[in-house]
């Protein structure tokens, strides 16, 4: 992958890209990524084409929702309804991609915990979806998010 | 000029099972024969996620990413760098009712066809099979001979069990391929509650090698079927094609596409395109056989026909695909080392054939999952690790019979048009999930979706056989109708398609036609 085509991207392109990945990384993760994961994100932008063709209206939710700090991952299920993949399911998607193909994120280790630990991880995960799911509903009424 | 006495083109399944008949008989293997550029630098899928080279996962291109914005644009399977070059041939777009395009594909110029990406399930057709799809003009008896043969030269891994009248009397059987847990456990439920089941289950019929046969090792397990059509034990018609070449006792003109054909009361005359120059050069056979894979070998006649407005009958099998859970297999820890394909079943309700594949969706990326969990891509990222212990995929086939509307045309510039406006949900979703149900493995049925057309690729019904062929259709020895010396040998030329995958038969079709060909007088 050519390093050198992030120079031709504008320092403000950049700028809201970094930012988008900071963001998402941190809605999924709850911590912010690295430079090299950073840097895949801003090349993908560079050299997927789909990427640089997204619909403005969807692009406007993107930037929303990391200007406002809203609930990425909780929002995200409700555009899907939809449309099948809208702008932010397709860049938190790039996010996990690079993050499970980085091997510097547990969250992809293929261990499980088993027996009850099992039970008591899967409703922990039942219960922050609940959750996020909720707020996100909330927000994208609120911000009138499409 | 070259003179042969048999020209085979293409090196697809359809192709080497009838080289392999015709070898040592002045025979061309004729052949466009991409094989891929990029190999996928790790051992198994285990080793590339821990490696950290995004790039080597991921395509220097992210050709792993080209469903990211548009999902389903590419077969999972063949997004990768090392299979892309697969389906490189002749573009198709397939059209429904209202004539929107649902998906464009390709087929296939590579050496060893499509079977470079299938998931190498071969089974036999019997007689039921035929009466229930309907159309065939040929028995079981006819295959019977060519069946044994071509699986004692691929080697298949199986088992005699419940499953074993359905998929055909194989002998000689390989160990059957490991099972994941969760397809174990699945298994002994059934064996338990089998009586009042009302769904029959067994092992699957592969083309894996699960001990060293023939010279040629085992399969490793690696999970990198999305990854690579380089396995070793995995069988293709690349590795007939390599013994044929090897051998040498045929000729093989590879980088060549066939372009035209005409035939001469003594011979055909072929014109064949170097991809490379794209020069073009003359050869005479005194018998074509035509096994470029069913949409290309069609589009060929049509060209030939000079008949672009005609439009051919064409049958695919767009499985349904439903995701099936088993709580009880929770949290179980996960294989590091499977195939996809685990079990086969089919619902065991009088006259109704069906074919249900059991998958373990081991060898995909996890982020693959995440957009088809309707949840929060966090909670479902923390939920898939133990749900994947008790997680398969069902991929249901049934019989698929030609439908008027379904068609095969070509536009005014050549390429391929497919028209299937007729295709109808699995009527039998609620039965088979009941029977799974008391087997402990649930679903719903809303979350199970029906592939489009051309997703399967098992294409068939252009060029069909029969006793009395009329326009753009082929004698039961795989003439054209108005044809002595050119033959089609693929899928092309099967009138309808039994649930079960078609790939041993279109072999064993292949084979038996090319006998046929050697028996001509002429």
């Amino acid at each position: 992958m050519e390093k050198c085509s992030l120079l031709f991207m504008t320092p403000d392109k950049r700028e809201v890209l970094c930012a988008e990945a900071r963001y998402l990384h941190s809605s999924l993760f709850y911590r912010y990524p690295t430079d090299n994961l950073v840097d895949a994100y801003l090349r993908a932008h560079i050299e997927i084409p789909d990427l640089r063709a997204i619909d403005t209206r969807q692009l406007r939710t993107v930037n929303l929702v990391v200007k406002h700090s809203l609930d990425a991952v909780g929002i995200e299920p409700w555009l899907r309804i939809k449309v099948r993949r809208h702008a932010l399911s397709a860049k938190l998607l790039l996010i996990a991609y690079l993050a499970e193909c980085d091997a510097s994120h547990p969250e992809f280790m293929r261990h499980t915990t088993g027996g009850w630990l099992t039970l008591a991880s899967m409703g922990n995960a039942g219960f922050i979806s609940v959750f996020r799911l909720l707020r996100g509903h909330i927000q994208k009424a609120w911000h009138g998010l499409v | 000029m070259d003179w042969f006495n048999f020209v085979v083109a293409g090196s697809g399944p359809g192709g080497v099972a009838a080289a392999r008949r015709l070898e040592g008989k002045g025979t061309c293997i004729v052949d466009i024969g991409i094989t891929p550029e990029q190999v996928f630098p790790h051992a198994s899928l285990g080793e590339g996620l821990a490696s950290g080279d995004i790039e080597s996962m991921l395509g220097s291109h992210w050709e792993m990413l080209t469903n990211l914005v548009e999902p389903g644009r590419v077969h999972p399977k063949l997004r990768a760098p090392g299979v892309r070059y697969v389906a490189s041939g002749q573009a198709f777009r397939v059209h429904d009712a209202s004539g929107e395009s649902y998906l464009r594909g390709a087929g296939s110029h590579a050496a060893g066809g499509m079977s470079n990406a299938w998931g190498a399930q071969l089974f036999r057709y019997n007689d039921a099979d035929f009466a229930e799809a309907g159309d065939w003009p040929i028995n079981a008896d006819a295959l019977e001979t060519h069946y044994a043969d071509i699986e004692a030269h691929i080697g298949i891994a199986g088992e005699v069990d419940d499953m074993y009248g359905f998929l055909g009397e194989t002998t000689c059987m390989l160990p059957p391929t490991p099972i994941v847990p969760a397809a174990d456990y699945l298994l002994a439920r059934y064996r338990k509650c089998r009586s009042y089941a009302n769904l029959c289950l067994g092992r699957s019929r592969l083309a894996i090698l699960t001990k060293p046969y023939r010279g040629y090792p085992e399969h490793g397990f690696n999970e990198t079927e999305f990854f690579s059509t380089e396995q070793l034990g995995l069988y293709t018609a690349r590795r007939t094609l390599d013994e044929l070449r090897d051998g040498g006792r045929l000729t093989y003109l590879g980088g060549y596409e066939l372009v035209a054909y005409r035939e001469y009361p003594e011979f055909v005359e072929i014109d064949l395109r170097q991809c490379d120059s794209n020069a073009v050069r003359m050869i005479r056979t005194k018998h074509l056989l035509l096994g470029c894979g069913t949409l290309q070998t069609a589009r060929l006649v049509l060209l030939n026909k000079q008949a672009v407005g005609r439009s051919l009958p064409f049958i695919d099998h767009p499985p349904t695909l439903a995701p099936l859970f088993i709580p009880r297999m929770f949290g179980t820890t996960l294989p590091a080392r499977s195939f996809p394909v685990q079990l086969v079943a089919t619902i065991n309700l009088p006259a109704q054939r069906d074919m249900i594949s059991f998958y373990y969706p081991g060898a995909l990326l996890w982020s693959d999952l995440l957009a088809d969990m309707p949840l929060p891509m966090d909670a479902a990222l923390k939920l898939l690790p133990n749900l994947l212990g008790g997680m398969l995929v069902a991929q249901i086939w049934e019989t698929s019979r030609p439908a008027l509307e379904n068609r095969l045309s070509l536009t005014t510039n050549g390429s391929i048009r497919i028209d299937y406006p007729r295709r109808s949900p699995y009527a039998r979703l609620n039965s088979l999930l009941t029977a799974l149900r008391l087997l402990g493995v649930y679903s719903l049925p809303r979350l199970a979706t029906l592939a489009p057309p051309g997703w399967g690729f098992h294409y068939a019904g252009c060029l069909p056989m029969r006793h009395r062929p009329t326009s753009f259709e082929t004698h039961t020895d795989g003439r054209l109708w108005d044809s002595q010396r050119v033959r089609a040998i693929d899928g092309s030329v099967l009138p309808s398609l039994p649930a079960k995958n078609h790939s041993l038969t279109l072999m064993a079709n292949a084979a038996r036609i090319a006998d046929e060909t050697l028996r001509c007088e002429y």
